[in-house]
């Protein structure tokens, strides 16, 4: 599943590949510290799958093993070549794409993939700190693959400070708006209940076009919490007095949604990052034992036929674009410029400017 | 496909997933083993470089001299040696302990595939600590890094430096150190004294503990300068610590209750760790023993002097020769082109003129 299984030993492999393993075919993207090339591995271990090789600049690699399979890194000249699984499709095509029509089984299929994948990350100590549906990858047997780590970092140390300008704010949490810079698990589950909403609504959940916007919508979403609600609030950096909005039922907006499904997302989109779920808690969530059974991957709608057709309905923020994959590619760029202090970022910048 | 959720069957064992384990752990002879043909493998490169030297600076007519090379041992020492000039470093440069446990685990790794021969064991010795501080969030801009530091390589060799020992540890960054778990064990003890005495006695009990802790701390730094690292797995190393301290605080009796209250189901894993702990502690406790004093460092470092391997060191001949017979090929092969060139177009304007 979102690979809960040990990645193989790359003790055979690791640097000791040359680029004559491996064809370099088209540019399929560029990102903040890395162009991404579409390729092949020459049929040295006599097989021909389509791979990623990423002129990848982060050394970011544990992190890379555990989700999307990293299946080589090595130097070449002044470059660092990761070569990663090639996976062509992503949630956000399959939910802006209004011909495909999935089922709650569907939906409940792809969160199970999430959070499985999640749980795996957050038990190994990493934040991933930009979930969205666009970062969660399909593979061809409908498997969902957490993706894009250039924004995680490894977690422990609670008393740490670190960046509160992290994950895009469609997905940021209410304490990360608000400017906390201690802060845990709970802002990746904070986007998980995001994507859970999106996938039942077909459309992005709460869209702010600012930072204090993006509050607004929440709190208009949920209902401005209290005191109460939200003990410590108070305390955050960023606290002001807030705008006071009714707590409107989620069943309203969500019509069409089942109890199980509208608890469990309840406790997705708590405001207080200690009360909101876990990742192993929320697998554990009856929504999960309750029918309809979650689709087999194979199953799964896949996004099909061109992918550029159908990225003309796209909204929001983003321009539709002529591929998909390019899309992915090049979105980041310049996205977090704040983010100076963070250890991928660094090592990038040092290790090859 | 199955979709039952992971938690509730036995997870993986976490830590043999990470880099650490499947590719940076060893017995102790293979340790030794591996130490042994890096060094007879080294020596012979140098061996070659020098008899390379030889021919291009004194031609063929003499054979070249004999070169002494450094032996594993006395890499070993030497390392050993800056190994504790990198933690008074990581001190001076107020870095916590885990970039200077980090730094410790980089330098070791590099070593143990590559030579001081062909390495500068002092310079290696401040990009480890450089790149540590970047991977443990303790980022210190380069500029100030090598302001800070006596006879700095220039800020492009730097780059260099920390780009070739990335390749020497194979891009795997993560390290994980004994510190975490043991602070992770001196919870779960406090947790277990609570649980199994009576309230009274709890406060005595906690303070003995927090002595143990406190010495326990110390054992784990001194474990980071040793081999453990590759022989053993942190929570064993940590455990060992506290085992080491026990000793001396009289605690013993309560932890053995403690791993045996843990393990009650598994008394034959208990008996495998009992033995993993005794390494790990007598390891420990023997470090002090261990310390490499610099009048044998001095020695060491003199005879590395003389077979530093020449074709890694950019003010050699050799290296001169080389980088000059590259740019004599390089521009053989661009004359022979733009001669071609100059042939083709010739002939085609003779072609259009004709």
């Amino acid at each position: 599943m979102a690979d809960l299984e040990p990645t193989r030993s790359f003790r055979s492999t690791t640097s000791s590949s040359k680029w004559s393993h491996f064809i370099k075919d088209k540019k399929v993207g560029e990102g903040t510290y890395a162009t991404v090339y579409l390729g092949w591995a020459v049929p040295i271990r006599k097989e021909k799958v389509a791979e990623r090789l990423a002129h990848d600049h982060t050394g970011e690699r544990e992190r890379l093993a555990k989700d999307k399979k990293l299946i080589d890194v090595f130097s070449h000249k002044t470059n660092l070549n990761l070569v990663l699984e090639y996976l062509d499709a992503d949630l956000e095509m399959v939910i802006k794409n209004k011909t495909v029509v999935f089922s709650a089984a569907d939906v409940k299929s792809w969160m199970l993939m999430t959070l499985r994948g999640l749980y795996h990350c957050h038990r190994n100590f990493i934040l991933h700190r930009d979930l969205k549906p666009n970062n969660l990858l399909l593979a061809s047997d409908g498997q969902l693959k957490l993706a894009d780590f250039g924004m995680a970092r490894d977690y422990g140390d609670p008393h740490k400070k670190m960046t509160s300008v992290v994950v895009t704010r469609w997905y940021r949490a209410p304490e990360l708006l608000l400017g906390a810079t201690r802060y845990g698990y709970a802002i990746d589950m904070w986007a998980v209940g995001c994507i859970f909403a999106e996938l039942m609504l077909r459309t992005p959940f709460m869209a702010g076009d600012s930072d204090i916007g993006q509050l607004q919508i929440i709190f208009k979403a949920l209902g401005t919490p209290t005191e109460q609600d939200w003990p410590g609030m108070k305390e955050l950096d960023g606290y002001f007095e807030f705008q006071q909005y009714p707590k409107p039922p989620l069943r309203s907006i969500l019509t069409a949604a089942s109890p199980d499904a509208l608890n469990l997302l309840e406790q997705f989109l708590l405001f207080d990052p200690l009360k909101r779920i876990t990742a192993e808690d929320a697998l554990k969530h009856f929504y999960f034992r309750n029918l309809p059974r979650p689709t087999p991957p194979h199953k799964l709608p896949r996004d099909v036929g061109g992918v550029g057709a159908k990225r003309k309905e796209g909204k929001g923020e983003q321009q539709p674009q002529e591929n998909g994959a390019q899309q992915r590619g090049v979105k980041r760029k310049g996205e977090f410029e704040g983010d100076e202090d963070e250890r991928g970022a660094k090592i990038a910048r040092r290790l090859f400017d | 496909m199955d979709l039952t959720p992971p938690p509730d069957a036995p997870p993986p064992q976490l830590f043999e997933e990470s880099s650490q384990y499947r590719h940076w752990k060893y017995t102790p002879e293979e340790l030794r083993e591996l130490r042994e043909k890096v060094n007879a493998e080294g020596a012979a490169r140098v061996r070659k470089a020098f008899a390379e030297e030889w021919s291009v600076t004194k031609g063929a007519e003499v054979g070249p001299p004999e070169v002494d090379c450094i032996t594993s041992e006395e890499q070993l020492a030497l390392c050993r040696f800056y190994e504790g000039k990198l933690v008074h470093y990581c001190n001076y440069l107020k870095f916590d302990r885990s970039v200077q446990a980090t730094a410790l685990a980089f330098y070791k790794r590099f070593y143990l595939l590559n030579t001081v021969m062909d390495y500068c064991p002092k310079l290696y010795l401040m990009t480890c600590i450089f790149l540590s501080s970047k991977v443990e969030n303790s980022h210190m801009s380069l500029d100030l890094f090598l302001g800070k530091i006596p006879n700095p390589p220039t800020s492009d060799k730097m780059v260099e430096l920390e780009f070739t020992l990335s390749r020497g540890i194979r891009f795997e960054y993560m390290i994980h150190h004994p510190y975490w778990p043991l602070h992770g064990f001196f919870l779960d003890i406090q947790s277990y004294l609570a649980s199994a005495h009576p309230r009274p006695a709890h406060e005595h009990l906690f303070q003995k503990l927090q002595k143990t802790y406190d010495r326990a701390q110390h054992f784990t730094q001194l474990a980071t300068l040793s081999d453990l690292i590759f022989t053993h797995m942190p929570s064993q190393i940590a455990l060992g610590c506290l085992l080491a301290a026990a000793r001396e605080t009289d605690f013993e009796k309560e932890l053995d209750k403690y791993l045996a209250a843990r393990f009650h189901a598994d008394p034959e894993r208990l008996v495998k760790l009992r033995m993993a702990l005794e390494e790990v502690a007598d390891d420990v406790t023997t470090q002090g023993d261990k310390a490499v004093n610099k009048e044998v460092a001095a020695q060491i470092a003199n005879k590395l002097r003389k077979c530093q391997n020449p074709a890694f060191d950019p003010e050699s001949a050799l290296h001169k020769h080389k980088a000059q017979e590259e740019t004599r090929e390089r521009e053989e092969r661009h004359a022979k082109k733009a001669k071609l060139d100059h042939e083709r177009r010739t002939s085609l304007e003779g072609l259009f003129t004709a």
